[in-house]
């Protein structure tokens, strides 16, 4: 039942008694990067600071706008050499965040995946479809690894190609997949057409679902549709990426694996610690990774944490599916997506006005994503052809940027009203569920 | 000899095109000829030909139209067989591409091309009656 007995049951004291070692080493190895020499100079502070978990709170935050400050290399705690793999998110305004792995850090990060799927029931018999986009973004290779790790056959079928995926699953008896909670019910209309009468006829037995937020209704209409059980995984890839936390087979929370994370949950207006049990904003240290520690980063994800013991038996606490954002991020088909990242690329192009909406719907369980802009009278020709190139254009230059299909809806000027923050700027028409 | 015609970027909307039409008339602005080209993305490009195209352009431009001037020619058809035929003929043969092409007021018939000065040209040493601006104020003609 447990992959780590040692490190998922031990008591919560010696636990603490790992983090505190651990949080101090992070500390020191933080020191040596140019980012936090800096920052913790700035506040006076270093590893000769912590005496004690609470501690922490001498600590400085960490942004995502620091990451980015920092790009490409600034947060570097280890020898370039010693660096085997990056991943990277789309950046705000033209430059990604980046995250740099040691081959410890990739072996930490990959223990934990294993811990996870483990834990959720996955055993070596079974076979992992992930139908996830490999690349820079985590969901690919965080997950294909640990599986492997559990014992596992791994298909590495990406995203996409839905008579594929069903192919895949049929001809090597595909029993957990990873998939995103929108691609899970398109899939499930899907499959009809492939000649699969019901889903529950493909025999799959798990879902491992993450990357965009959904509610518990959606997960129980794919246990349903499929007659898989649904795990919820949370992750973020400056935190290495999925596999923070996870739900055990007890589904009721995901267990926040305390032994390479410690969290906190702020108030995200006073940055002031919250009890156990209270909504807000977690901020998280990575204790267990040497190519780029991150200090209380705030990960703009609302939640709480569970206060309650859970049966399982872990002491690792739990924190309740995220509830929401404390910033703009949208998240559209799984994939992260900054306002701010649209206007950057319209502010390039002389051809529109920098005026812009974003029109989020959903399309037979798929997120659609629209952008209005508005054409400038000097880019205007009078030719047809023209526009459609224009128009072809800008949606090239946004996928580009923001590493997700739009369709851009050339309008007159004056017809989006003036931005008066988030709100015009973004039309969310996608249900709840 | 090509004639002045407005093109307007007009998006989908109940009313715009209404809208532009009212403009005109308040102004005792006349149409000589009239086209919507259409598209299946949410905009298209409405092309007007009028009488006085200065005060049109203004009048449009002050209530914030994405407006240019197109100059397109225009083509007096006598009303029998073959003579749109014969057009498309000479336009094709000097390797020019209709790009639209609409009927006005007095069988008056617009062509826009790929190059119309050259189009212009082809169809001027043929046997077409070619019209120019001051042929498109009422009561001429």
């Amino acid at each position: 039942m447990y992959l780590h007995p040692d490190l998922e049951t031990l008591p919560r004291r010696d636990l603490e008694a790992l983090q505190l070692e651990r949080l101090r080493a992070t500390v020191a190895l933080a020191a040596t990067a140019p980012f936090y020499r800096a920052r913790l100079a700035a506040a006076g502070t270093g590893p000769w600071r912590i005496d004690s978990l609470a501690d922490l709170r001498g600590l400085p935050l960490t942004s995502k706008d620091d990451l980015r400050q920092s790009y490409p290399k600034g947060m570097l705690a280890a020898p370039e050499a010693d660096v085997v793999r990056m991943h990277a998110s789309s950046g705000t305004t033209g430059k990604p965040t980046v995250v740099f792995h040691t081959a410890h850090d990739l072996d930490a990060w990959t223990g934990l995946v294993a811990r996870s799927l483990y834990a959720a029931g996955m055993r070596r018999h079974d076979v992992f479809q992930n139908m996830m986009t490999y690349g820079l973004f985590t969901g690919g290779l965080g997950l294909h690894y640990g599986a492997e790790r559990v014992g596992m056959l791994v298909i590495p079928a990406s995203s996409g190609n839905s008579r594929r995926q069903v192919q895949l699953i049929q001809d090597f008896g595909t029993t957990a997949l990873h998939i995103t909670p929108s691609y899970a019910l398109h899939l499930a209309q899907e499959v009809a057409q492939f000649g699969v009468a019901d889903p529950r006829e493909l025999g799959l037995k798990f879902a491992v679902m993450g990357a965009e937020p959904y509610s518990v209704g959606t997960a129980r209409k794919i246990e349903a549709a499929f007659g898989v059980k649904v795990f919820n995984c949370y992750g973020l890839s400056e935190m290495n990426g999925p596999a923070v936390a996870f739900e055990c087979a007890e589904r009721g929370g995901m267990h926040l694996w305390e032994d390479n994370y410690i969290l906190e949950i702020l108030d995200p207006e006073t940055l002031e610690p919250l009890a156990d049990g209270e909504k807000g904003e977690l901020v998280l240290t990575t204790i267990n990774r040497t190519g780029m520690p991150l200090l209380r980063y705030r990960t703009r994800d609302l939640t709480r944490i569970i206060p309650e013991p859970c049966p399982c038996g872990r002491v690792h606490r739990r924190i309740e599916r995220i509830l929401g954002r404390t910033d703009d991020m949208l998240i559209i088909s799984g994939v992260n997506v900054f306002p701010s990242q649209v206007e950057h690329v319209l502010m390039e192009l002389p051809e529109v006005g920098s005026t812009y909406q974003i029109v989020l719907t959903r399309e037979e369980c798929l997120d659609r994503m629209t952008v209005k802009v508005e054409l400038r009278d000097p880019a205007f020709t009078g030719n047809l052809a023209e526009l459609h190139r224009l128009q072809k254009r800008i949606e090239h230059e946004l996928k580009s940027a923001l590493l997700v299909t739009c369709r851009v809806k050339l309008v007159e000027p004056g017809d989006i009203p003036p931005s008066q923050g988030k709100a015009v700027r973004v039309v969310d028409e996608r249900g709840k569920d | 000899m090509l004639i002045p015609q407005l093109s307007i970027f007009v998006q989908d909307k109940v009313g715009r095109v209404a809208e532009i039409c009212s403009l005109l008339a308040q102004r005792q602005i006349n149409l000589a000829g009239f086209d919507i080209a259409d598209t299946t993305e949410g905009f298209g490009i409405l092309h007007l030909v009028v009488d006085q195209p200065d005060a049109a352009l203004q009048v449009l431009h002050e209530h914030k139209f994405v407006v240019k001037r197109t100059p397109v020619i225009c083509l007096r058809l006598e009303n029998r067989p073959g003579r749109l035929a014969r057009v498309l003929e000479l336009l094709s043969r000097a390797r020019l591409s209709v790009e639209y092409m609409y009927l006005g007021s007095d069988n008056n018939m617009f062509i826009g091309t790929d190059r119309n000065d050259l189009a212009a040209s082809v169809l001027g040493e043929a046997d077409f009656r070619m019209l120019n601006a001051h042929d498109l104020v009422p009561g001429k003609d």
